[in-house]
């Protein structure tokens, strides 16, 4: 047979019992020829855009899925960050623009649309910091629209006054929206990559073509799977270069499935639209079985957190990247592991039982390829503390030239050790316990963080 | 009009008392002009000739350099009127289309996957009872496809049967979506659990 038994048997198991699916295929639309900046031509032109582009996006998706047999969970869309195409615009503008998102979002059939975003790495301009004033607002009136801001850059290195800024504008969030799951869709960054298919971090770079689909692929609950399987065979305790090579073969074969499936939607849509990127990112969902918190205790960590937890990260991650590289030439984005604090099962259990706490969390994100994602903070929480905490994790990214990222949640009314649910993919919240002294002096300093240099790196 | 090329080599030649003459006939190169330089040769340009940037004369009101006439400036300014006069554009910026419903669309499908196996995996697993593999092998061939390879194993009172289908021979009009769902309504009539996939998934995960 063209094929050996085995072969076709593993491929129909990863998808049935492994939670094997392509996690999201995004369509990025660039945005930059908008023809006016008064509310009505915005609205008219973001939301032609998107229904002409992406109006057939999920039809496409659903007949590659069935041809190929692989779920394709999710069909999103991102666009260039709102704050260059409404530059110069009336708050009106910036409105209408997420108003028009949300509508053309629902007439595609898709969840989430990606792109009400700044770029404020070295400094804000009058319409990005317009654009940060209006997040509150736009969080709460939409249910769809997702909204980035980049902080920082390895080139420019924080923009603390931007960062204080995002503090306030998260508590405000939170304040506006019921337990705060409006901060489930605003996302800062540091070295944002412009070819992320991961909502809500997602954006349309300006260095992208016109239309571009970037597929992000997933599988934690299949490399688990593949994990447990070589423990099964091996006689003995397994060392750590065969883990890893376990875990490269499996992530070739996930990222193989992505591209395919990347290509097939594309050749579907037809031109203009081009594939982009394929992001290797390891993405948990709540689902049991489907999370990277429990890859970490397959490798012998009683509870993902406890010492070690780095260490067993980066053997993962960097397994992951090598055989995803193999695979494709295609690959971008984020890459690595997303450690979502209430979108994995085994990351919830470990915050719960205290093994997970918000410092390991932040030594994580200096190997994962994210950050600080889904953390649950108390009500009471002062928003220059916010500030601190996204500093800090923009501060590891900076000075390690990689992306990290934070998507804070402060629960208005909620104590340490409370737990929100916020259902569906985003799962349920444990507030973590902060540290209760005064850092508002530091942030109200404001200003820029010089970049870091590239020498001396001890 | 052919013109000559003054290289470095001919600016000596060509120069009397300091002064070299270019008329319209004439290429000077950006060589020759940095030697004339060097040597304090001063290049004459004769009307018609292509001045260098340094001859323009500046405009006496901006200061800056430019043709003397403004016909140029005059194109672009009409130009921008009439873009001007066009007014706002009416209708939808961008027309409204759903990609796979367009014309072209199959064509453009199948030129992309010319060349690559057209091929379906059936997979079949259930309790072993009569009738099964001829419910489904004349599913298959009611579709107009061959089966070009089969492989089915036994345990106990539980069968397993693979079929590799050429879809070449698909009979017209039929979709892969169609097969599939005739092939599994066939096998879940006799009790089967099905999986049918294109082959193009398997070749991307287990063949380098």
């Amino acid at each position: 047979m063209i094929y050996r038994p085995e072969e076709i048997s593993e491929t129909i198991r990863m998808v049935e019992a492994e939670h094997l699916d392509i996690r999201t295929v995004t369509m990025g639309i660039c945005m930059l020829g908008c023809p006016g900046k008064d509310p009505k031509t915005v609205s008219k032109y973001i939301y032609d855009m998107v229904v002409s582009h992406a109006g057939g996006l999920v039809d496409a998706a659903a007949e590659v899925e069935n041809m190929y047999g692989i779920p394709i969970v999710n069909k999103r869309v991102s666009v260039t960050p709102m704050a260059l195409v409404l530059e110069g615009a009336p708050r009106e503008s910036y409105l209408a623009a997420a108003e028009a998102l949300e509508r053309a979002a629902v007439e595609c059939r898709i969840d989430y649309i990606a792109g009400f975003s700044a770029l404020v790495q070295k400094g804000a301009t009058s319409g990005s910091a317009m654009l940060m004033r209006c997040l509150p607002d736009v969080l709460a009136s939409t249910t769809r629209v997702c909204c980035s801001v980049n902080l920082a850059s390895s080139r420019t290195g924080i923009n603390l006054e931007a960062t204080a800024m995002m503090g306030e504008v998260m508590s405000e969030t939170a304040a506006k929206t019921k337990h705060g799951a409006g901060c489930a869709r605003l996302v800062v960054f540091a070295n944002a990559p412009e070819d992320n298919p991961f909502i809500a971090g997602a954006m349309h770079g300006v260095g992208e073509p016109d239309v571009v689909i970037n597929v992000g692929v997933s599988g934690p609950g299949v490399v688990l799977a593949a994990i447990e399987r070589q423990k099964r065979l091996e006689p003995g305790l397994m060392d750590c270069q065969s883990l890893s090579e376990v875990i490269k073969r499996t992530a070739f074969k996930i990222t193989r499935a992505g591209e395919l499936i990347g290509r097939e939607v594309v050749a579907r849509l037809g031109p203009p639209v081009r594939f982009g990127v394929l992001d290797l990112s390891l993405a948990p969902t709540p689902a049991e079985g489907d999370s990277v918190g429990r890859i970490i205790e397959a490798m012998g960590i009683e509870r993902v957190g406890a010492h070690g937890t780095t260490a067993a990260l980066y053997l993962l991650t960097e397994a992951v990247k090598k055989g995803g590289v193999m695979a494709s030439s295609s690959v971008g984005g984020l890459s690595g592991a997303f450690i979502p604090i209430s979108e994995d099962a085994g990351m919830v259990d470990a915050t719960r039982l205290g093994a997970m706490t918000l410092d390991k969390l932040e030594a994580m994100t200096a190997i994962c390829s994210v950050g600080m994602d889904m953390v649950a903070l108390p009500g009471d929480t002062p928003p220059s503390t916010i500030a601190a905490i996204i500093a800090d994790e923009l501060a590891i990214g900076v000075i390690n030239h990689k992306t990290t990222a934070c998507r804070l949640i402060p629960i208005p009314g909620s104590k340490p050790g409370d737990t929100v649910d916020l259902g569906g993919l985003l799962g349920e919240l444990i507030v973590m316990d902060t540290k209760k002294f005064d850092v508002s002096t530091f942030i109200a300093r404001g200003g820029r963080i010089p970049a870091p240099m590239n020498s001396l790196r001890n | 009009m052919v013109r000559k090329i003054i290289t470095e080599k001919d600016v000596d030649a060509l120069a009397s008392k300091g002064v070299l003459a270019v008329d319209s006939g004439m290429i000077v190169t950006p060589l020759a002009r940095e030697y004339a330089t060097r040597q304090g040769i001063r290049l004459v340009y004769a009307s018609g000739s292509v001045p260098s940037a340094e001859s323009i004369p500046r405009d006496p009101v901006s200061g800056s350099r430019g043709p003397s006439d403004d016909r140029l400036r005059k194109v672009i300014a009409e130009e921008v009127v009439r873009a001007l006069s066009q007014g706002e554009r009416g209708g939808s910026f961008i027309p409204s289309y759903s990609p796979l419903a367009e014309d072209g669309a199959a064509a453009r499908i199948a030129a992309h996957q010319a060349g690559e196996p057209n091929r379906a995996i059936v997979v079949a697993t259930g309790r072993n009872q009569p009738g099964v593999a001829a419910a489904l092998t004349s599913a298959i061939s009611d579709c107009g496809t061959d089966i070009q390879d089969i492989s089915q194993t036994i345990v106990s009172n539980f069968f397993s049967m693979i079929f590799v289908v050429n879809l070449d021979t698909l009979k017209g009009g039929m979709t892969f979506k169609e097969f599939k769902n005739k092939v599994e309504v066939a096998g879940r009539a006799v009790g089967a659990e099905m999986m049918v996939m294109h082959e193009a998934i398997l070749k991307a995960m287990h063949r380098i």
